[in-house]
């Protein structure tokens, strides 16, 4: 087991991944090779990583309790927090005994995810494709593995946040928002949880500047879509009575 | 009966506007006081009240007056102010800025013309040299000139900086002030008996403007023709009545204030810095309603309101504040009508005066914040000062304010928190250097920056290991006796500015309930009465002894060399200073380094506060310092915590620049820990943040999503069991953003306006001189203010 936990960034936001105010650490490495990821400097464990024990991240998560206001506490996100999963864990069981919140933001794509569900507070998993051929072409995720982990959680019967990153020439038009749906009924059915929201993420450019400067290049064009695109998703979810919001 | 056009009252605003900034010499007040030393002889038997009244009365029957074709109210506050604040001279250099001391210099700030020759100037300003004011001034200076030379510390003479209260006038009239007079000379002592008359007379120089301006509309009317007869015939109508008569519209409201305005400022000519209105969404609203205006309409009269505070090509009269919402006692909140047609009128303009400020509480509308949004997401435009409303009714009421008065706190200058037409605090009497006094303290009372002996310290001296490992100690005890030097000094230049009394600001400021001037050294004039002072380098001190523990704990043997690297300014031994820099800083919510700041600013706090002024009232600490930390830090050498010499020191309460690299989370937790509840004389805070973070897409939404992510945490926050801070100003932009505004002004600032936010200032970032532009760009600061 690593005593150890890799991070790439920290700092606070509101109500953005997960309730309240929320000290967010950004974890290195990702299993997945989205071409449009906002965090490329985390897609790799690199020397600029900050290497730090679980016991320093936890005082330093303590010291900091006054800002979790508003249902507030932790989110660790990435890269891909699951590649940690074990230390991530342990760390959660201290916070637990401390009553501090913790969330996750996930793209719930590797088995050891499993090793956060249960002690999770919050968690929030992306499902960008309801394909299975192009989830994996695209990204290099299998989708069986975060179809089985959505469940798990699901299943707990505790929060969970579904976001579709919406991107044109990826997932979009009716055939997929009818592909979403049908996965998410199914998980709905199988779990008996009233505990699953929806969000819709559109497209954006915003880490595009930061690919020079880890010297990758940023592949991806036509993304952005059309409120007309977001509105076929839109209804085909409220149709099917889904809790849509927005964080 | 002319009806408000309000596209055409905002075209006339803007001309207005357009026509002030042309004007690139200042005569008025030369010619004021140019008047009033003529009149010296004639009533030089009188007090020093009744005489000045008189003089100012002398000096409002010559002062030549105009009405603008643009104008729909009449007034100016141009000929109250010369070409002088420093920080928007071109010429500017921090290197040989030498603050405000010689009271005369403002004579080297008119242009000599042909009707204004050099003879006239020098001629006048020799007649000043020996007036009794400027004599006991220079005296002041010349005893302290060792201390304030290399900036221990730094006093001066507060003019303006006072928050009138001119309601009662508004709603009643001058009359009433008059009576009010009438009725105390009636019944008062002799020794009141003078300055009772001298308040008449200064109302009665109001009621000559007044009537010289209503001759001059007159005159106009009579060859005018079309929409602006009929706004001559009602500028004519409205000076019939106010500010004599009580105010019954809005439109005379606004009038009667501004003549009102007029003559406190012309009083203290030349340059009455940053006189404040106080809640003017409060003080209008009755108007408003009386007079049934829309949002629009209100809005394009304030317009024109917000021009007059604009005086000449750089908007000279500098730091006037205007202040909007806040809460009762109860907690209510008081956001009106007004409040949101002043923030029209305010975005709509984008002036670089009067610097706006919003009082926020718990129970702030949401709607507020979202009307705030347009300001903060605006590149150039305007952004308000933030206080906390909530955090001000604790630390006003701990330093003694009636509960009752606190509603009506206002800010006067930059951010200095007073009570309207109750409190006057010399808010910028003095300023002290704690990173100058631990330089001193290190070096046995030399300064390295020139080398030269200040003075013998208390703490005397001792090999370098003692030095270092006592040295907070005698940092505190060698504090003590710059703060006596100081307060001695900061009382004189009080004592000296009361050979100038101000009879007419006396009316507004409680001064007819007393009997006594504002500036009376010997009988206090105003309900309140302080005197400032402004703690300069708090971080720096904290994170130097923070980074001595280190070196203490870690390499002792270095002790000496420590001592002669600072006097090197680090030449030769940055492994040394490598050193130093990795303790830890301040602002990053580390314990040790947060737990320093926090003793440093109660300690010296305590000690500012025990301190009396001329009148026997206590000191008010107030950790801000209005670019001074640029100034002051030039003449600062080279400190543990590795700063360089000359470099600028820490902005307020905030840590140095480049020290805090955690964020904008961690940063307030360092923040939250300081004693607010003690800085009953305010403080400075900055936080530039880059717009990146705000992803929403309408500047409604952003304005909650800057309430959720910056003010919440800082100012609301629950959990949060101490006071919490009040004060807050933001520049939402970046570095790179600025650094292109430079370089293609006309493609980013057409207008030639782009206002950005120095200290508790708006300016015109065009306008600033080359060293304030790069303090704004360094203060960004993205690394202490990043969200995640």
């Amino acid at each position: 087991m690593s005593d150890f936990i890799y991070t790439f960034q920290k700092g606070f936001n509101y109500s953005q991944d997960g309730p309240g105010n929320r000290l967010v650490y950004h974890l290195s490495g990702c299993n997945m090779f989205c071409p449009w990821c906002s965090n490329p400097e985390g897609l790799k464990r690199t020397d600029n990583s900050q290497k730090r024990s679980i016991n320093e991240i936890f005082d330093e998560i303590l010291s900091c309790r006054t800002m979790f206001f508003d249902n507030g506490g932790v989110t660790f996100t990435g890269g891909e927090v699951s590649l940690q999963a074990e230390a991530v864990s342990t760390l959660f069981k201290m916070l637990k005994k401390e009553k501090i919140s913790t969330c996750i933001e996930t793209n719930a794509s590797l088995k050891d995810t499993e090793k956060l569900i249960d002690v999770v507070d919050y968690m929030i998993a992306d499902f960008k494709s309801p394909s299975k051929e192009v989830l994996k072409s695209v990204t290099g995720a299998d989708i069986e593995i975060i179809k089985e982990n959505l469940l798990k959680r699901a299943i707990t019967k505790k929060y969970l946040l579904i976001r579709i990153p919406l991107i044109n020439n990826f997932n979009t038009g009716e055939e997929n928002a009818r592909g979403f749906t049908e996965f998410f009924k199914e998980l709905h059915e199988k779990s008996g949880s009233n505990n699953i929201y929806i969000e819709i993420l559109t497209y954006h450019e915003y880490g595009k500047d930061k690919y020079k400067k880890e010297n990758l290049e940023y592949n991806f064009s036509d993304g952005f879509v059309t409120q007309h695109q977001v509105d076929i998703l839109k209804t085909e979810l409220v149709k099917n009575n889904f809790k849509i919001i927005k964080t | 009966m002319y009806e408000f056009n309000a596209t055409k009252l905002t075209q006339m605003a803007n001309d207005l506007f357009k026509e002030e900034r042309v004007i690139d010499n200042l005569t008025g007040w030369f010619i004021i006081k140019e008047t009033e030393s003529k009149f010296e002889e004639e009533y030089k038997a009188f007090s020093p009240m009744k005489k000045a009244a008189l003089k100012f009365k002398e000096a409002i029957k010559v002062l030549p007056l105009s009405i603008s074709d643009n104008a729909i109210f009449v007034g100016t506050q141009r000929d109250a102010f010369a070409r002088s604040y420093a920080l928007i001279n071109p010429t500017f250099k921090v290197e040989t800025f030498a603050g405000y001391c010689d009271p005369t210099a403002v004579y080297d700030d008119i242009t000599p013309t042909e009707e204004f020759t050099k003879e006239r100037i020098e001629a006048l300003r020799e007649i000043d040299k020996n007036t009794p004011y400027v004599k006991e001034l220079t005296e002041v200076y010349n005893s302290c000139e060792n201390l304030t030379g290399e900036v221990a510390f730094f006093i001066e003479q507060v003019t303006g900086h006072l928050i009138p209260d001119m309601r009662v006038a508004l709603k009643y009239g001058v009359k009433k002030l008059i009576a009010d007079i009438d009725e105390k000379l009636s019944s008062c002592s002799d020794d009141k008996k003078e300055n009772y008359e001298a308040m008449k007379i200064s109302l009665e120089a109001l009621l000559l403007l007044t009537e010289r301006y209503k001759s001059i509309a007159e005159e106009k009317l009579k060859s005018a023709d079309g929409e602006r007869k009929e706004q001559l015939k009602l500028m004519v109508d409205t000076l019939s009545k106010v500010p004599f008569e009580g105010a019954t519209s809005f439109y005379e409201a606004i009038q009667s204030y501004i003549l009102l305005w007029q003559t406190m400022c012309l009083e203290q000519a030349p340059n009455p810095f940053a006189f404040s209105v106080g809640n003017a969404d409060r003080i209008f609203e009755p108007y408003r309603k009386i007079s049934g205006l829309d949002r629009e309409t209100t809005a394009a009269l304030l317009k024109h309101f917000l021009v007059f505070f604009n005086v000449g090509d750089r908007s000279w009269a500098i730091s006037q504040n205007l202040i909007v919402s806040g809460r009762d006692e109860d907690g209510n909140d008081l956001t009106n009508d007004t409040t949101y047609a002043l923030l029209d009128a305010y975005y709509d303009m984008n002036l670089p005066q009067p610097i706006l400020s919003v009082k926020l509480h718990k129970n702030t509308p949401d709607k507020l914040y979202e009307e705030l949004g347009r300001f903060l997401f605006t590149p150039g435009c305007l952004t308000p000062s933030l206080f906390n409303d909530d955090s001000l009714y604790e630390v006003l009421s701990t330093a003694g304010v009636d509960i009752d008065d606190i509603k009506d706190t206002s800010i006067a200058g930059c951010q200095e928190p007073l009570i309207m037409g109750k409190d006057n605090a010399n808010t910028t009497n003095s300023w002290f250097n704690l990173g100058k006094i631990l330089e001193l303290t290190l070096n046995d009372g030399y300064s390295t920056v020139t080398g030269k002996k200040i003075c013998d310290l208390p703490s005397g001296n001792a090999d370098a290991l003692t030095l270092l490992k006592t040295v907070r100690e005698r940092f505190y005890k060698n504090a003590e006796y710059f703060c006596d030097e100081m307060i001695k000094s900061a009382n004189g230049a009080s004592r000296a500015i009361s050979h100038l009394p101000v009879p007419f600001l006396s009316t507004v400021m409680g001064g007819i309930e007393t009997g006594h001037d504002v500036r009376d050294i010997k009988n206090q004039g105003t309900k309140y009465n302080g005197s400032g002072c402004l703690i300069h380098g708090t971080s720096v001190v904290a994170d130097s002894f923070t980074a001595i523990d280190k070196l203490l704990n870690e390499r002792p043997q270095d002790a000496e060399r420590l001592l002669t690297a600072l006097k090197n300014n680090f030449q030769g031994d940055e492994e040394l200073r490598e050193f130093l820099l990795s303790a830890p800083k301040f602002g990053n919510n580390n314990e040790a380094a947060d737990n320093e700041a926090v003793e440093i600013t109660n300690k010296i706090a305590d000690l500012v506060r025990s301190k009396k002024n001329y009148l026997g009232n206590n000191f008010r600490p107030d950790f801000s310092t209005p670019s001074t930390h640029l100034l002051y830090g030039y003449w600062v050498g080279a400190l543990p915590c590795g700063r360089k010499s000359r470099d600028m020191l820490n902005y307020g309460v905030d840590p140095l620049y480049g020290e805090a690299q955690n964020g904008l989370g961690f940063r307030t937790l360092s923040l939250m820990k300081l004693p607010f509840i003690k800085m009953c004389g305010g403080y400075a805070s900055h936080f530039g943040i880059d717009p990146k973070y705000f992803t929403t897409d309408s500047y409604e939404s952003k304005g909650i999503e800057f309430k959720n992510k910056v003010m919440k945490p800082l100012f609301f926050n629950e959990l949060n069991k101490n006071v919490a801070p009040f004060y807050l100003y933001v520049n939402v932009t970046t570095a790179e953003i600025l650094r292109k505004v430079l370089a293609e002004p006309k493609k980013y600032a057409p207008s030639g306006v782009y206002i950005m936010r120095i200290h508790g200032t708006f300016v015109n970032f065009l306008d600033l001189s080359p060293a304030i532009q790069q303090d704004i760009i360094t203060r960004l600061d993205p690394q202490s203010t990043t969200i995640c």
